[in-house]
């Protein structure tokens, strides 16, 4: 028992230091006044900025888009799905720097689509949420899928033969009860979004205030200004905690609702 | 009424089923995979027919035709399913559940009031679907198929993952509840003693076909071929050869092990037959008071001796096979007698009790 112990407990203190340690390691050097000062220079507060936009804007169009392909992938009956399925997640796997490269032969000025668009992608606000998108929506659809194929088909069945219509047995059914998934795929796929450096630079550029978001932010102020670096940094890490720590709230809550209905 | 006559493949046998089916309550007998599942979901639509037609009073739910079949969607129907398995939404409340359907809000109160109060499910109606127990959620199932006014109701083995005494309670609920609903009612079950208790009538079903589909009292005594003798318990079946007609009063049958005189049959001398006798028809006679003559005696040797409960199962020998004859005793006789494998003893195959199973 005793030796148990000691085998769980100290590899989990250094495991936790070694998280804890270089994430108080940015805290250590700030203080307010320095925190408040930063904030004002616009390559800071430009970045906030353009990062919720960006960040947001990909999560929506994940889930939108993300949302019935997942339902597709869960429910239909099809030849190929494993292989679709895996194409799906292949994003995920995908150094950022391959998105940058894939991204800049779609939609370049001669990109494979790009050439017939009126408009040039690459270096604008557009060319980031396509980047975010690209590598964040597997994040959501792969959850979405997980959340979906847990609802009792049966369940979807009962429903129809009670008169209701699928498209209704979606709302009143499906969707409640994969909600708390979907949720959590959408939390995920933001945060995915908004870490995105690799294929942003690549495909995007570094722009201030078009294409330079947080993670590009601090990239560029690590040359000339370690301290915005570092508050951008803390800013980060704090945005992020309070929405994890938002999510478990909701989905504790959901999940609780749904332990207690099952 | 129902009209069922629909072809299906399903894995390597074919569902070839053509039968109507009246109000009340018909219960589908079969093994697990005779495909009777598969017959309630094409009934209710969440399965296709390759071909054929299935009518429920007069409306077409499907038809095959040239090109693409006519198809009615499953919401259309108005059929009735009791799953196996509860399919309560667990993020509604009782209540909820049984309004759920969209006929829900046509049930007047009063007659909500009733059902709930046969259904005994009254009380339970604020509470949700993980606080309520399995039989309180099959009969919460039951109330919510039935106020979305179903034309047809189909239950697929409800009651099969309930415990044996909740069983027989829903059970009584289910005749009484549908006694006020005169629909007809297909009950899928793999479980003789529920067949018996239920229905009506029976269609026993095997390898996708319908064997016979006869009240339940005729499948129960006259098993139409050895595949539904050995289904509702026959379980001593042999084939012979008729040798002597008394019209309007006896048959006999040169068996291949033993020869029998049963009740008169409309059989010609000559003619090859199947019959059969139930293990707890067997009597045993016995030696000190059973001496005067009785019909289709048998001198057996005792095989074997099994503990069966309330009761004994003896395998008989009255020729060089393995054995003969099955025999259920109650077990004071057994105990009484001290009956043991290898002991002799007489039985008698009563003649109103064999069966003729295949002609």
């Amino acid at each position: 028992m005793r030796k148990l112990q000691a085998v769980v407990i100290v590899p989990s203190l250094i495991m936790l230091l070694f998280f804890l340690v270089p994430l108080g390691a940015i805290f250590v050097n700030l203080d307010l006044m320095l925190f408040l000062a930063k904030l004002a220079q616009p390559i800071v507060y430009e970045a906030l900025w353009l990062s919720i936009v960006t960040s947001l804007t990909s999560m929506i169009l994940a889930a939108f888009l993300g949302t019935p392909l997942a339902y597709l992938l869960a429910r239909g009956d099809f030849k190929g799905k494993v292989y679709l399925e895996s194409l799906v997640d292949l994003p995920m796997v995908l150094p950022p720097a391959v998105a940058g490269v894939a991204l800049l032969l779609t939609f370049g000025r001669n990109g494979l689509l790009g050439r017939y668009l009126p408009w040039s992608i690459p270096f604008s606000t557009a060319a980031v949420i396509i980047a975010q998108t690209f590598v964040a929506a597997p994040f959501f659809v792969r959850s979405a899928v997980n959340s979906f194929a847990m609802v009792d088909a049966n369940l979807e069945k009962a429903s129809l033969t009670l008169g209701v219509d699928s498209w209704r047995t979606f709302w009143r059914v499906t969707m409640p009860l994969s909600f708390p998934g979907l949720l959590g795929g959408a939390v995920m796929s933001w945060a995915r979004a908004l870490g995105e450096f690799g294929a942003t630079i690549m495909f995007a550029g570094n722009l201030q205030g078009v294409t330079r978001t947080l993670p590009l932010a601090i990239y560029t102020a690590m040359e000339s200004d370690l301290q915005a670096a570092m508050v951008i940094a803390g800013l980060m890490i704090m945005f992020s905690l309070l929405v994890l720590i938002f999510t478990r709230r909701v989905l504790r809550l959901s999940r609780g609702v749904a332990k207690c209905l099952r | 009424m129902l009209k069922v006559n629909v072809v299906k493949k399903l894995g390597d046998f074919f569902l070839q089923v053509d039968m109507e089916i009246g109000r009340g309550l018909t219960v589908l007998l079969g093994p697990s995979g005779c495909g009777k599942s598969s017959l309630l979901n094409l009934i209710a639509g969440l399965l296709h027919p390759d071909s054929g037609d299935i009518t429920a009073n007069g409306q077409v739910f499907f038809r095959s035709r040239s090109g693409r079949p006519q198809v009615l969607p499953i919401h259309r129907r108005r059929v009735g399913y009791v799953f196996q398995y509860p399919t309560l939404f667990p993020h509604l409340t009782v209540k909820e559940n049984i309004l759920y359907s969209t006929r829900a809000k046509d049930v007047p109160q009063q007659e909500l009031e009733q059902l709930l109060d046969i259904l005994r499910i009254k009380e339970l109606v604020d509470r949700l679907p993980a606080q309520i127990s399995g039989g309180q959620a099959q009969r919460v199932a039951l109330a919510r198929a039935l106020v979305s006014r179903p034309q047809v109701l189909l239950l697929d083995e409800p009651f099969s993952a309930l415990d044996n005494f909740v069983r027989h309670k829903l059970r009584r609920d289910l005749v009484k509840v549908l006694k006020h609903y005169n629909i007809p009612a297909v009950f899928v079950t793999h479980d003789l003693v529920e067949a018996i208790t239920l229905g009506d009538k029976i269609a026993v079903m095997d390898e996708g076909r319908i064997l016979q589909y006869d009240s339940a009292h005729k499948v129960f005594s006259q098993p139409a071929g050895r595949k539904v003798a050995r289904f509702v318990g026959m379980r001593n079946i042999y084939t012979g050869r008729v040798v002597d007609v008394v019209p309007r009063q006896s048959v006999t049958v040169k068996g291949e092990k033993f020869t029998v005189e049963m009740d008169y049959r409309p059989v010609r001398i000559g003619q090859r037959v199947v019959f059969g006798i139930r293990p707890e028809n067997v009597l045993y006679l016995r030696p000190e008071r059973d001496q005067r003559p009785k019909e289709n005696t048998l001198e057996v040797t005792i095989v074997s001796v099994f503990p069966q409960g309330a009761q004994y199962q003896l395998l008989l020998r009255a020729t060089a096979d393995v054995y003969d004859v099955e025999m259920l005793l109650p077990r004071h006789v057994v105990e009484k007698r001290n009956l043991k494998p290898g002991d002799r003893c007489r039985i008698s195959l009563p003649r109103e009790s064999l069966h003729l199973i295949e002609k």
